[in-house]
């Protein structure tokens, strides 16, 4: 499940007000969420998660479910 | 053969009508057969080269199923990757590779050796390459298994009416219709068959009646009102293009359609986007969406630290690339520098720009058709540089294109500036052909993005379809020379 953190993270990187996010919701489906804005996604994920995303692991993702397992795996292997 | 060509259509209708005889289970290893008659009317060699790339990519794709880390597999892929690369910058950029050789056996005193000074691109090169890469990079990426059938591979980098023009289908999207092969239905067929007659439309009566205007207008352009006749060859450069290349991918979706398969839509309006990155998302757009995939993407990620100057150099090097795969002609580089110089411009000032309007209510309503004009002229300024025969000669017809326009904006005197458009070649009765070409394709194009008036159109009674259909016959008909002129597109 997409964590309310996330969502108000992407939603804030593409100046959008509010869309539902699901597990398979892809990037295209998304308002302004093309190929320009998807690293600005990325960054400002791993800015609010203090988190580093490897290249590999960002062209690997498939839907938005994935980014949210990824930075979930990540807050586990952080040092508290 | 060309896609437009009578004999291409007739080897569509017999391979056509083979293959809904055949029964399922044969249709693939009939589609691949159809796929290297094609190429062995060309060539010989062009099959050899594709069934040699096939069988590499074959077994490289099974090589990563069972590698043994994903580092080793990362390297297998950059390796295979960068081999398909070499090969197509080799024919790509043979001219420069063939000077260099020729100085460097004269300069060791090998002079008995000789490369031959000119080679010709294997037909559909850059497609089948790059769709073997994005099979290869999607392997590694998790996103498609590799296809342990060959047959079923080996269709998809051969496939016949993307071998020419594209689009550049993705695996994912391909192979799993070619291993469900189901009776095709009269719809898809039928559909099939109209975008076809389209595109023989734009190709045989607007793209290369255009070409012939063009002809007529270089002859005029040492005449008083060259800068006049320059003007026009740039936008009929423009529009020549766009409808010579949307033509080969309607010919290449459409008869794709009468063997089943499904296509990507490779143009989208183009000359009504609002902006230049818009732009290159609505035209060949399998081929900025590949480029997007695996080099804009990866790039801009391994440069996002970097900030505004990362993306700029990703979005530059992006656009030095669709340059490059044009040719290696300087005339294509200065077209994607400056391509590239305009996406960074427009998308650094964008988030100004809509802050801007959305606070001037009156200049945002002119915004709306503004923009594309705008955007529409930096497209014909810069294709020029694709179309034109050399540097020189594209920097002269832009040259006298900004005087002319600089003179209609500033001089407002439209009734000379029409009188002068026709004392270079270009006869009113033809202006009025263009013109009502133009506003049918248009026409035809909205109908077509727009699923209301879609919908509106196949529910209509059966005589009203074909009466369009006949109307779009007698305009091929009546005028068009029927001359087998090659796509622009063949080339690249």
């Amino acid at each position: 499940m997409i964590s309310d953190r996330l969502k108000k993270t992407i939603l804030n990187s593409l100046s959008l007000n509010d869309y539902d996010f699901k597990d398979d919701t892809l990037a295209t489906e998304v308002p302004g969420w093309d190929s320009l804005n998807h690293v600005n996604v990325i960054l400002a994920v791993e800015k609010e998660f203090n988190i580093r995303l490897k290249g590999i692991e960002v062209l690997r993702l498939k839907n938005v479910g994935e980014l949210q397992n990824i930075i979930d795996e990540k807050l586990k292997l952080k040092p508290q | 053969m060309t896609i437009a060509s009578i004999q291409f259509f007739l080897f569509v209708l017999v391979a056509t009508y083979i293959y809904h005889s055949l029964a399922l289970k044969h249709r693939a290893k009939y589609l691949l057969f159809i796929s290297y008659l094609f190429y062995l009317s060309w060539d010989i060699k062009y099959a050899a080269l594709m069934s040699l790339v096939t069988i590499f990519v074959y077994f490289t794709a099974l090589k990563i199923k069972t590698a043994q880390s994903d580092k080793d597999n990362g390297k297998l892929v950059k390796l295979a990757v960068g081999i398909l690369v070499l090969l197509l910058a080799f024919y790509k950029s043979y001219h420069f590779i063939q000077g260099s050789l020729s100085q460097l056996s004269h300069l060791v005193g090998l002079n008995f050796l000789s490369f031959p000074s000119k080679i010709i691109l294997p037909l559909g090169l850059s497609y089948y390459i790059f769709k073997s890469i994005n099979y290869l990079v999607d392997i590694y990426l998790n996103k498609i298994d590799p296809e342990t059938n060959f047959i079923n591979l080996a269709n998809y980098i051969s496939f016949f009416p993307q071998s020419v023009c594209g689009p550049i289908q993705k695996a994912q999207d391909f192979l799993p219709q070619i291993k469900n092969l189901s009776e095709v239905s009269p719809d898809l067929l039928v559909s099939g068959f109209r975008l076809i007659l389209f595109g023989a439309f734009k190709k045989l009566v607007v793209a290369d009646r255009l070409f012939e205007e063009i002809d007529t207008l270089f002859v005029y352009t040492n005449s008083a009102n060259g800068a006049h006749a320059y003007w026009l060859i740039a936008y009929f450069y423009t529009i020549q293009l766009y409808a010579d290349f949307s033509a080969a991918t309607d010919i290449s979706i459409g008869v794709a359609r009468l063997f089943g398969i499904q296509s990507p839509k490779n143009f989208n309006n183009p000359f009504y986007a609002p902006n230049i990155q818009e732009f290159w998302r609505r035209w060949h757009m399998t081929l900025t969406s590949w480029l997007s995939a695996y080099v804009f993407t990866p790039l801009w990620l391994r440069l996002r630290y970097f900030g505004k100057f990362g993306l700029c150099f990703a979005i530059l090097t992006n656009m030095l690339l669709i340059g490059m795969w044009h040719g290696t002609h300087l005339q294509f580089l200065y077209f994607g520098l400056i391509q590239g110089a305009l996406i960074c411009v427009s998308t650094l000032t964008l988030e100004f720009r809509n802050k801007f309007f959305n606070r001037h209510k009156t200049l945002n309503a002119l915004r709306k058709y503004i923009g594309p004009l705008i955007t529409f002229h930096m497209v014909v300024v810069s294709f020029v540089f694709i179309q034109a025969s050399s540097l020189p000669a594209a920097l002269l017809i832009i040259k006298n294109f900004l005087i002319c326009l600089r003179s209609l904006l500033l001089d407002l005197n439209l009734y000379e500036f029409i009188a002068k458009i026709f004392k270079v070649g270009l006869y009113k009765s033809h202006l009025a052909r263009i013109f009502i070409s133009l506003v049918l394709m248009e026409t035809v194009h909205l109908a077509q993005s727009n699923l209301a008036l879609k919908q509106k159109y196949l529910s209509a009674p059966l005589f009203l379809r074909w009466a369009a259909y006949y109307f779009l016959i007698i305009f091929i008909v009546f005028l068009s020379n029927f001359i087998d002129r090659p796509f622009v597109y063949n080339l690249f």
